[in-house]
């Protein structure tokens, strides 16, 4: 067995070509491909990190944006701890979509969250900040409060800005849930319905960040 | 090369050239058998077109053959692309964002040339066949129809310089053909697949189900280690059955793949007393009955250009291959990641060819009886 303490499940989702998949190898492999292709089906990236002196090992689970592969890729979301939600600041489109997404979410991670009492961790992230925009800040900010997202961030898988730092606050925030509802331990198991979870309703963490 | 097995492939080259060209009427069995076991490469694009049926087996129809096709063609490209298309399209965005980030040839895929034949290609496709549309991995489906016939303008380019042609110096002629024979070639190979890529993919989640039947039945440890870690069949495989493959191996190795699998499943289209397609429907037909699942003829590829019957034991035998180095990883990260990034890039002609050779022993040996019981 592995050293660390624990392992969270972490989906990306939104459409394709919004860059989850840059976003990911940015993450975990510290590049940014050249030429990425499509995601077909899911990939995976597994990656490590020290949250307060705790090994924090994180399974990331990139999944394929176009809307012919939801059927399957929907299944992934229900025992993930967290669903990070992609949209491309320089595409409306990719920002007229979330609404559908967020349908998906509260259809597909809702009945896990009913079934075992927790709350997956939901993150709003506007990819491609380097590009000139076409979705204002603010708006999306505005869009993520009325949605109840417990995180909002723009990044640049390109310039590498805040990959790092979203990840990072994910941990954070998914360590200090579970310090807070376990006392500290906690099942290293995160396969199906193995998850110890809290009880405790979580709330909104207001972090938003910009 | 030694000199004996050089002269066995000239022996093989002249083979095919007498049944392809010197032949009034080619005899496709004869062609199937051969190009089971693998086509030369001065010869593949003319072979596969046979075997497709894409071309007239008697060769003085031929050209007439060629040549209307790929005036329908132009008129398909008139018709859906040049004059009606609508700019906002979500389709020609798809296609168009997918077709610069296409690999394994980075750049061909960079020539704007390159990108306006695929983008043609699959968005008539998409549009011709609303039930399926575009869909991810049908970009991957071209590129070894593309690339084989591009080759037939470079014979003197192995696979790896044919990625840094300047594919505008070819003709406008040419390139219309490749084109047009290309964008053919994709519609009979889909024709026979196409529950692959209609609502929730019902062909695809077949052929997951029964690739875990048949490895429970011939690797039931390697089953059994997948499953105790919660490798769920769908995560690793569902890719190899959207993109056949073609994500996971070599393109060199895809080409010699497609020799095989285009024999193959010639051989169950026009021949519908040959055994051993029958042995390949009742086997899934009964597959499906004992595992409840309903589907059409049609997912399967039986009777068509392309039997994914053969292309379900082709995955079972790669999965099989890994199983020694699968069994020594002990969780679901280390199968995981080892299972998405099969270490395949040194492969050649010998290993597809016991691929194929496994393969096709699953597929004869494989009785509807070995799986009804226990």
């Amino acid at each position: 067995m592995e050293d660390y303490k624990y392992l969270f499940k972490i989906v990306l989702i939104g459409n394709a070509g919004v860059g989850k998949t840059c976003l990911v190898r940015r993450f975990a492999q510290g590049v940014f491909p050249n030429v990425q292709g499509a995601t077909i089906g899911v990939d995976f990236m597994i990656k490590s990190l020290m949250v307060n002196d705790v090994k924090v090992k994180l399974q990331i689970w990139d999944t394929a944006g176009q809307e012919r592969f939801r059927s399957i890729t929907q299944s992934y979301y229900r025992s993930a701890h967290c669903l990070i939600l992609v949209y491309d600041v320089f595409s409306q489109c990719s920002f007229d979509s979330l609404p559908q997404w967020c349908r998906d979410i509260d259809q597909y991670a809702g009945a896990a969250i009913a079934g075992n009492g927790r709350n997956v961790l939901k993150v709003l992230v506007g990819n491609k900040c380097d590009k000139d925009r076409e979705v204002p800040l603010h708006i999306a900010e505005q869009f993520a409060h009325n949605n109840n997202f417990d995180l909002f961030m723009e990044t640049s898988a390109l310039e590498a800005e805040n990959v790092e730092k979203l990840f990072r606050e994910i941990a954070e925030i998914l360590v200090s849930r579970n310090q807070e509802s376990n006392g500290g331990t906690m099942s290293r198991s995160i396969t199906s319905n193995s998850f110890n979870q809290s009880s405790k309703p979580s709330n909104c963490f207001n972090c938003f960040s910009n | 090369m030694s000199s004996t097995k050089q002269a066995m492939m000239d022996n093989k080259l002249i083979k095919f050239k007498k049944l392809i060209y010197q032949d009034e009427v080619t005899d496709l069995n004869e062609l199937r058998s051969m190009a089971w076991a693998g086509v030369p490469p001065s010869v593949r694009h003319v072979t596969w077109k046979l075997l497709l049926g894409y071309l007239p087996v008697v060769r003085e129809k031929r050209a007439a053959a060629l040549a209307r096709k790929r005036s329908d063609y132009q008129h398909y490209v008139e018709q859906y692309y040049n004059n009606n298309r609508c700019p906002d399209d979500e389709i020609w965005r798809q296609i168009h964002i997918d077709i610069p980030r296409m690999q394994p040839l980075v750049s061909i895929f960079q020539q704007e040339i390159v990108q306006r034949i695929f983008q043609r290609i699959l968005y008539i496709y998409s549009i011709r066949h609303p039930a399926s549309g575009y869909v991810q991995g049908m970009n991957d489906l071209v590129i070894p129809f593309f690339v084989v016939y591009l080759s037939e303008f470079m014979p003197t380019h192995s696979l790896s310089e044919l990625d840094h042609v300047n594919v505008s110096t070819l003709s406008e002629e040419v390139l219309q053909g490749v084109e047009a024979d290309s964008f053919w070639s994709l519609n009979k190979l889909l024709d026979s697949i196409q529950d692959n890529y209609t609502f929730a993919q019902p062909g695809i989640q077949s052929l997951v189900h029964l690739l875990s039947r048949v490895m429970s039945r011939i690797d039931s440890k390697l089953h059994n280690h997948l499953s105790s870690n919660n490798v769920n069949y769908l995560l690793f495989s569902f890719r190899w059955m959207n993109n056949l493959l073609i994500r996971e191996l070599p393109l060199r190795c895809i080409i010699r793949l497609w020799d095989t699998y285009l024999a193959e499943g010639a051989l169950t289209s026009s021949t519908a007393n040959v055994s051993s397609s029958s042995t390949g429907s009742t086997l899934t037909s009964s597959l499906l009955e004992s595992s409840n699942l309903t589907i059409t003829n049609n997912s399967l590829g039986n009777g068509s250009p392309f039997a994914a019957s053969f292309h379900l034991y082709v995955c079972a035998a790669f999965l099989r291959y890994w199983s020694k180095n699968l069994l020594q990883e002990n969780d679901f990260q280390g199968l995981i990641l080892y299972l998405q990034n099969l270490p395949t890039f040194h492969w050649g002609d010998n290993e597809v060819e016991l691929l194929v050779a496994d393969a096709y022993s699953l597929k004869e040996t494989f009785t509807p009886n070995h799986l009804l019981s226990s």
